[in-house]
């Protein structure tokens, strides 16, 4: 959905481009370029700068076309990222556990003065409880949810049954398997 | 005569909120500041929390003592605060400063607490609307926003980028069109080799670079070395970014980026990321996807004093923007402002705050961005050129008649 939003101004902005009566820079040669060759086309900064910079667009999109072989071999951060929305929670809770860090290392201050970097973990890991705390009561809202969503998904899935749903029975499957379906939370 | 006080939900250093307000200030009551302003008896700065090198000058919001109908509450909302609902039974004039708020849907994937909260803070913006006199806003994005949460007298006053508090510099050169001026000192000179020397601003505004305590980093292992002098030294193509490490800032997309160039040009690439982390899940998934990029710790070289964030706007070749949500784009300006090309992605504010000093691309795709940094990585005149558009935006955003009168006309009663 949202690319197919994003294409639509991505068409839209073409479309302005080729209207423009501006017909971009040629090609090599000093001072030929850019604003130069816009302020000769137009009469005002404004326009001229608007003028290059869509240039700058369409000839980056023309370029663009070569890389999009490499581009679409390129790791994306759904690659890195847990699937499901729990898997994701505990990942959250092991980055507040207060126990897993010392929480003072950046402080240069508490290496020299004694007692100082004692009392800037007590201080920070009793605020790191306060957080992993509330990060917990949040997990367990998630899994309420989680658990709720795969209830009436189950209750579907039974009805479905009797009905002969392969749709239901396809999605309640992706979820077993640990992919993210739809509407069951935050996980997207 | 009444008083003009402002809120803010925290006041602390490095902060675009809390400078705002500093400079809000700054502008009505120091010495010299426009007579038309001396209607009001300079407030106080009101905050929920105070950061204790800025005790001096704020107080808590619930120190303040019985006001008066004629006095004027101008509350800065970026966030959830229990001012906000303060505000709905004081007596006092409220005006909102809306900077905008994160969607929630952006964080909530990376910390449900903190987008209930922001969840929280939207609903506070529908409540207020109700006793607001009038809201106003930096962009009309945000400005949208505020009509879209039923106020119904919404006008536009800008970021007051020139009344900061820092050191001022020159106003960049400029070989045609309108010519304005910062009126300062300071210049600083682009420092790549490749660059023209158009003397263009290190004008750095503080902003959202995450809690102060946490910019005590221990620079002894900082890749850039602890003066920053290895950022000289080479020839890399260096992609920066600023800003807190957030989804909707999508910082794993400058890595991707910065990947796709290196293997697509005979070049080193290094992505720049500065700014403090506030969602650690997603900083966590960046930092496994930078390592699988190859690019390992590097990229995040955390919250950094103003000289360094200086230094990287200098030694910078380009400023990228992969960021999904912005109010007001401050780093952006900064960036055209430091004689950096800048390209991003046209979303929320962006397009508004770079306006023609940088580009902007519809499309969230790294491809794009590579031709385009590579076009101008080929073009150096057209590469300058854009530095050259960039510089002039920065100016028309630190104009300060226009803040000037769009507080004139907001205080005037």
């Amino acid at each position: 959905m949202e690319q197919a939003r994003e294409g639509e101004v991505t068409d839209e902005r073409d479309r302005i481009v080729s209207d423009d009566s501006y017909q971009g820079s040629p090609q090599g040669g000093e001072g030929s370029h850019g604003i130069d060759s816009a302020r000769a086309q137009f009469g005002s900064a404004e326009e001229g700068e608007r003028a290059m910079t869509r240039d700058i667009l369409a000839r980056g999109r023309q370029r663009a076309a070569s890389f999009a072989e490499v581009s679409r071999l390129l790791p994306e951060l759904a690659d890195v990222e847990p699937p499901t929305g729990l898997a994701r929670m505990r990942n959250f809770l092991e980055e507040l556990d207060p126990s897993r860090k010392r929480l003072t290392e950046n402080f240069p201050a508490a290496a020299r003065i004694p007692g100082l970097r004692r009392l800037y973990d007590l201080h920070a890991k009793s605020a790191a409880l306060v957080d992993f705390a509330g990060a917990v009561i949040s997990a367990f809202e998630e899994l309420a949810a989680e658990v709720e969503g795969l209830s009436r998904r189950i209750q579907l899935l039974e009805t479905g049954r009797q009905v002969d749903s392969s749709d239901e029975l396809s999605e309640s499957t992706n979820e077993a398997r640990g992919e993210a379906s739809p509407d069951t939370g935050p996980q997207n | 005569m009444p008083y003009l006080h402002q809120a803010v939900a925290s006041f602390v250093p490095f902060d675009a909120v809390s400078e705002a307000a500093r400079a809000f200030k700054r502008m009505l009551w120091q010495p010299g500041a426009p007579h038309r302003f001396s209607g009001y008896r300079p407030g106080s700065i009101l905050a929920e929390g105070i950061h204790r090198s800025l005790r001096r000058e704020a107080i808590r919001f619930d120190e303040l003592g019985s006001g008066s109908a004629k006095d004027v509450i101008l509350y800065h909302c970026s966030t959830d605060s229990r001012i906000a609902d303060w505000l709905l039974l004081r007596p006092e004039r409220v005006v909102v400063y809306y900077h905008n708020l994160t969607p929630a849907h952006f964080l909530q994937p990376y910390d449900p607490r903190v987008a209930e909260r922001l969840r929280r803070a939207r609903r506070q913006l529908v409540q207020l609307a109700s006793v607001a006199e009038v809201a106003v806003a930096p962009s009309e994005f945000s400005m949208k926003d505020l009509r879209d949460a039923g106020y119904r007298k919404v006008s536009k006053l800008p970021y007051p980028l020139g009344f900061a508090s820092l050191p001022v510099a020159s106003p960049p050169s400029r070989t045609w069109g309108p010519s304005k001026s910062f009126g300062g000192e300071d210049t600083a000179v682009v420092g790549t080799s490749r660059r023209k020397k158009v003397g263009v601003v290190a004008r750095s505004m503080c902003h959202k670079l995450g809690p102060p305590l946490l910019r005590r980093t221990d620079r002894s292992q900082d890749p850039h070395g602890a003066d920053g002098s290895r950022l000289r030294r080479d020839d890399k193509l260096r992609l920066l970014f600023v800003g807190r490490i957030t989804p909707n800032k999508a910082q794993h997309q400058v890595l991707r980026l910065a990947r796709l160039l290196s293997q697509v040009a005979a070049r080193e690439v290094e992505p720049i990321l500065v700014g403090a982390t506030h969602l650690p899940l997603y900083e966590r998934y960046v930092r496994a996807l930078s390592d699988r990029l190859g690019f390992g710790p590097h990229p995040f070289v955390g919250p950094v004093s103003l000289d360094r964030l200086r230094l990287y706007y200098r030694t910078a070749d380009y400023f990228v923007s992969f960021s999904r949500h912005e109010g007001f784009f401050v780093p952006a300006v900064e960036a055209m402002a430091s004689g950096l090309p800048l390209v991003a992605l046209d979303r929320g504010a962006v397009g508004e705050t770079v306006g023609n000093g940088g580009v902007l691309v519809p499309e969230d795709d790294v491809a794009t961005f590579a031709g385009i940094v590579a076009e101008l990585e080929d073009s150096p005149d057209l590469r300058d050129s854009l530095v050259e558009a960039g510089a002039a935006r920065a100016c028309e955003l630190f104009d300060t008649r226009a803040v000037e009168q769009g507080l004139v006309s907001l205080l005037s009663p």
